[in-house]
């Protein structure tokens, strides 16, 4: 142990040398900016120094070598934040066990994702790269900011994040080990059991570990128990070490997971997806739950039937912490559209609606010190949009991640791939202006 | 989509081709014949001493296995037989940093899934760093020859399959069987990012990720315990046995070098993180686009086997002129991103080179045929400069594996690894003469003309016989089997035979016309028989052409020439 721990803090004083992120300093003028946290500033400066908001006021003096960026009647708020998100990874799923707490999807993060860029186009900075719904256990979760550019995994990880995991509830986990492999679980009670049997084993396990680590202090001699990463997650997840997030839909589902994590006395759980949570809104506010919705994607499958649009706006006057995620490379652009829909659907107030894109994803990720509103003293993340973000007709124009601007809509270039195959040779992409005739009807023979 | 992947006999491709015997590069094996004497003489040669030191009319002596003598004045002995090499170029034998020669691909996709895929069998997870590769290579393979005729005479070999494949061997490319080759064992732990067969546990990169930092971590603690028990086992538990995780003992004391695969970029960096976070220094082979990170490389520190396997350079682009403005303004912007890439993978090796990092080279996934080629246009396209090359060829590989003292340069005492080249080697028709492995000596030919060689206007049948390994672009991804044609003349029979599947299916309509081969067979596709025709044109060893199938369209196929007919 005492090998394993030296080797830890090694990783840690090598993580604070390697992981030094690119930083920029920049000054966004008179934009109206939507702090989140402390309403509406018309005709206000945001400045960013060395990646970090330093000053936000009228007028303020820009400092020496320090670019600015007019945003005279843009809209300037904070970068948009997917719960989430598995942009980024080369592989999502390692579905071969119902329980893999072990596997981390930051031993897989792919830099060179050309969604990276898309969402930041869509205002985006930071994702939550989720392990899949596979596993009732899945894998650990990595937090990412949307550095476009970076060539080194490493890089692309959010510093200091919170440790996450993911789990999941109902008929994905059935589907893949009860029907694809005739394992548990093959019902949902078989999924409670699995979470019952994993804890209590991972119980058994920190046990034998503190003992040992305690004996060790007496006799040098003490044979340490066999080192099983699998169980020694589960131990961290036990010990508040790293907070849940989980796959769910079922009302009567979710209050199972909140029944288990009370008897094995975990806290920190964020419910994703959670169609249903609508029923039992005063129960996750009583313990204390995360919720992070679709704004309107339902009936894809039998779980998912009994889903409305006013989820996330009964979960936020309910008291719980709502956030609206995308789980797609194509709703990712437009998060700020879905955040909208809690207008038409719930009535929701320009600031609540922000938030379920901004400081709440950032709370459900343990980063809302960081991120999620323009404060001084948080990370230089900023979205600029031309019309209100929760118009229909915004349209982001600069994305900002630690003070450097990574999207421009005025320096968007038509290929933007970071990786590009020698002996791979892509047909165009336009199509043939026929006759005049815009209509769509070559395209597929084009693009053959 | 899914038709296709249901219908098994779509997999038993086939295919048949040419071969025109003559255009290999034919091997007069001395050996074969009752040696007269152990010594040889190589007279009047310029001698590439090592990188940056050249003997022009200079004397090369070998006995026995080494060479005994190197210069100007040096005297040749009676017994000596004298090489035909007057005025040749000597080179050190080349050191390939990763090879698989000499093994079957295992057939891993073919598993069943078993019972508990997430506890699968060590063999089907891929964890097997035990096993040793000497074991695992078949002895008389061509493999051996294959490479040495490309210039290599020592290889670094490595186990195939799964995340710890094995531990890894340096032979000397001669000897008749794997007790000659060997010249030490176990020289390296390997392992590759690759996830278990069967679906099953650790499926792809979480996994098996997740399973490096387990075994690791495990593997310390049982040093720690095995050390406690060996001092004293009075009162303490027994160490477990696992002969896995015993294996990874010497990688974790840092006794055994461990080398990874690295390919792509992602790999480079994400072996020197799992390295730097266990505390291991992983030999990095394989690369192919530390153009990208040379920085990155240069900082880790790492030894670095940069890929022989180099992209085909682009054609000259046609512009269609019938396209639109608009459109003709994406191919080109889309072709000029293609060239920089081609060009940024071509001058890895300078950009290292540039930056003063040394690397060596490995043979892994490159095809002989073109390692000579390869190696010159790295050279003449990628900008390397030639001493760096002939380096990353022999005195950096030799000093990674702790060989300096036995091989890499043309001097006395070193062992009699030579390669005798009727140009210098760097020069574009420069051709390999004679490879001289561990003072056994191997003449080749000088290519001759191809009989029916890029004839094919000429209507002149070539011959196709022999077996091929052929690679379909389906829309379901690469598809890879075997062809057997046999006959000669316009007369050939033939099966074909695929990777995933059991079992071979018999062509018919044979037509070789020129260059052009063509064929036809039909599979069972769940009932109703279905039309296959295959038209490639064949170019020497390789052929390149297009599968058709009925209904479904159009695939490109390429293959290659493995052997002679049986």
């Amino acid at each position: 142990m005492q090998k394993y721990i030296s080797i830890v803090l090694l990783l840690l004083a090598s993580l604070g040398l390697w992981a030094q992120p690119e930083t920029g300093s920049v000054m966004i003028q008179n934009g109206t900016v939507l702090t989140i946290t402390d309403g509406v500033l018309e005709d206000t400066d945001v400045l960013i120094e060395d990646g970090k908001i330093t000053r936000i006021g009228k007028d303020l003096r820009v400092p020496r070598d320090v670019k600015t960026i007019d945003a005279t009647g843009l809209y300037v708020m904070p970068g948009i934040i997917d719960a989430h998100s598995h942009i980024a990874l080369d592989a999502v799923n390692e579905g071969t066990n119902p329980v893999t707490a072990e596997v981390w999807t930051g031993d897989a993060v792919d830099p060179l994702d050309l969604s990276i860029y898309r969402a930041l186009a869509g205002g985006v900075t930071v994702t939550h790269a989720l392990h899949g719904s596979a596993n009732a256990i899945g894998g650990q979760a990595e937090t990412l900011k949307l550095r476009y550019g970076v060539m080194d995994p490493e890089k692309l990880k959010m510093e200091g994040a919170m440790r996450t995991i993911k789990f999941a509830l109902g008929e994905n986990p059935m589907r893949v080990h009860g029907e694809g492999s005739d394992k548990v679980p093959a019902t949902r009670m078989g999924v409670e059991m699995v979470f019952r049997q994993a804890f209590s084993q991972a119980q058994e396990y920190d046990a034998k570990w503190k003992a040992y680590v305690a004996a060790k202090k007496s006799n040098p001699r003490a044979v340490a128990p066999e080192y099983n990463l699998r169980l020694q997650t589960l131990a961290e997840i036990l010990n508040g070490e790293i907070m849940i997030h989980c796959h769910s839909y079922r009302a009567d589902e979710i209050l199972m997971l909140m029944n288990v994590l009370e008897d094995y006395g975990v806290d920190k759980i964020c419910f994703q997806h959670v169609n249903e949570g609508f029923k039992v809104a005063p129960e996750l506010a009583e313990f204390g739950a995360y919720a992070s919705v679709f704004s309107d994607w339902w009936a894809y499958k039998f779980e998912v039937y009994y889903s409305t649009a006013y989820n996330a706006a009964i979960l936020t006057e309910n008291g719980v912490i709502t956030s609206i995620n995308s789980d797609s490379e194509e709703l990712i652009r437009h998060l700020y559209h879905e955040a909208g829909k809690t207008q038409r659907y719930g009535n929701l107030t320009d600031e609540q609606a922000l938030k379920l894109i901004t400081i709440n994803p950032a709370i459900q990720l343990g980063i809302q010190d960081r991120v999620g509103s323009i404060e001084v003293g948080k990370d230089g993340d900023i979205a600029i949009f031309k019309g209100h973000p929760l118009s229909v007709y915004a349209i982001p124009q600069m994305t900002l991640v630690d003070g450097i601007v990574r999207f421009d809509i005025e320096n968007d270039a038509n290929d933007q791939r970071l990786v590009v195959d020698p002996e791979e040779k892509i047909d165009v992409t336009l199509y043939q202006d026929e006759d005049g005739d815009h209509c769509m009807s070559d395209v597929e023979e084009v693009q053959r | 989509m899914k038709h296709l992947l249901s219908m098994k006999g779509w997999i038993t491709l086939g295919i048949g081709l040419w071969l025109s015997l003559l255009s290999v590069q034919a091997q007069v094996d001395v050996e074969d014949l009752p040696p007269i004497s152990g010594t040889y003489a190589l007279t009047n040669v310029t001698v590439h001493v090592k990188p940056g030191e050249v003997l022009s009319g200079a004397t090369v002596v070998i006995k026995d296995g080494l060479i005994t003598a190197v210069g100007s004045n040096v005297t040749v002995p009676g017994e000596a037989i004298t090489l035909e090499a007057d005025s040749m170029h000597v080179y050190a034998g080349f050191i390939d940093g990763l090879s698989q020669a000499g093994q079957e691909k295992p057939e891993r996709n073919r598993r069943e899934r078993p019972d508990d895929p997430g506890n699968p069998p060590m063999e089907i997870a891929g964890i097997q760093p035990q096993r040793q590769v000497m074991d695992l290579i078949d002895e008389s393979s061509s493999d051996f020859g294959k490479l040495r005729a490309t210039g290599f005479t020592t290889a670094h070999l490595v186990p195939m399959g799964g995340m710890f494949p094995g531990q890894g061997a340096i032979v000397t490319l001669s000897g008749k069987n794997a007790d000659d080759m060997r010249l030490s064992q176990p020289t390296s732990m390997f392992i590759q990012f690759e996830g278990a067969s069967g679906r099953a546990y650790p499926s792809n990169l979480l996994g098996v990720t997740a399973t490096f930092k387990q075994m690791y971590r495990q593997a310390e603690l049982a040093v720690a315990h095995e050390v406690q028990y060996q001092s004293n086992p009075s009162g303490m538990t027994r160490p477990s046995y696992s002969q896995e995780v015993r294996a990874l003992y010497p990688m974790v004391q840092g006794e055994l070098p461990t080398m990874a695969l690295a390919e792509d970029r992602k790999d480079v960096y994400r072996f020197l993180k799992l390295g730097e976070e266990l505390g291991f220094s992983p030999v990095l082979a394989g690369v192919q686009e530390a153009s990208y990170q040379v920085e990155a490389i240069k900082a880790a520190g790492a030894p670095v086997f940069l890929s022989l396997d180099l992209p085909e350079k682009p054609e000259e682009a046609e512009v269609d002129s019938s396209l639109s403005e608009a459109m003709q303004a994406e191919a080109a912007a889309l072709e000029k991103r293609r060239l920089e890439a081609y060009e940024m993978a071509i001058m890895q090796a300078s950009k290292l080179h540039a930056a003063g990092v040394p690397f060596g080279f490995t043979t892994y996934d490159a095809s002989e045929k073109d390692i000579p080629e390869n190696l010159k246009r790295l050279v003449s396209e990628g900008g390397l400069d030639e001493e760096a090359a002939l380096e990353a060829l022999t005195t950096r590989p030799a000093q990674i594996f702790g060989l300096s003292n036995m091989m890499g340069t043309v001097e006395a005492g070193k062992m009699a690894n030579l390669i005798v080249s009727d140009e210098p080697f760097f020069t574009e028709d420069a051709k390999i003469r004679f490879v001289i492995v561990d003072g056994s000596v191997y003449e080749q030919e000088a290519k001759r003309k191809r009989k029916g060689g890029n004839s094919g206007n000429s209507g002149e049948a070539a011959n196709v016989a022999g077996n091929w390994d052929y690679t379909i672009d389906s829309p379901q991804g690469k598809m890879t089997g075997t062809l057997v044609m046999k006959g000669e003349g316009g007369d050939y029979e033939g099966t074909m035979s695929s990777d995933m599947s059991p079992g071979e299916t018999e062509i018919s309509d044979v037509s070789v016309d020129g260059n052009n081969l063509s064929f036809t067979y039909s599979i069972d596709a769940g009932g109703s028989s279905m039309e296959i025709e295959i038209s490639v044109e064949v170019d020497g060893d390789t052929f390149e052409g297009t599968v058709s199938v009925a209904q479904y369209g159009s695939f490109p196929i390429e293959g290659e020439r493995t052997g002679k007919p049986e």
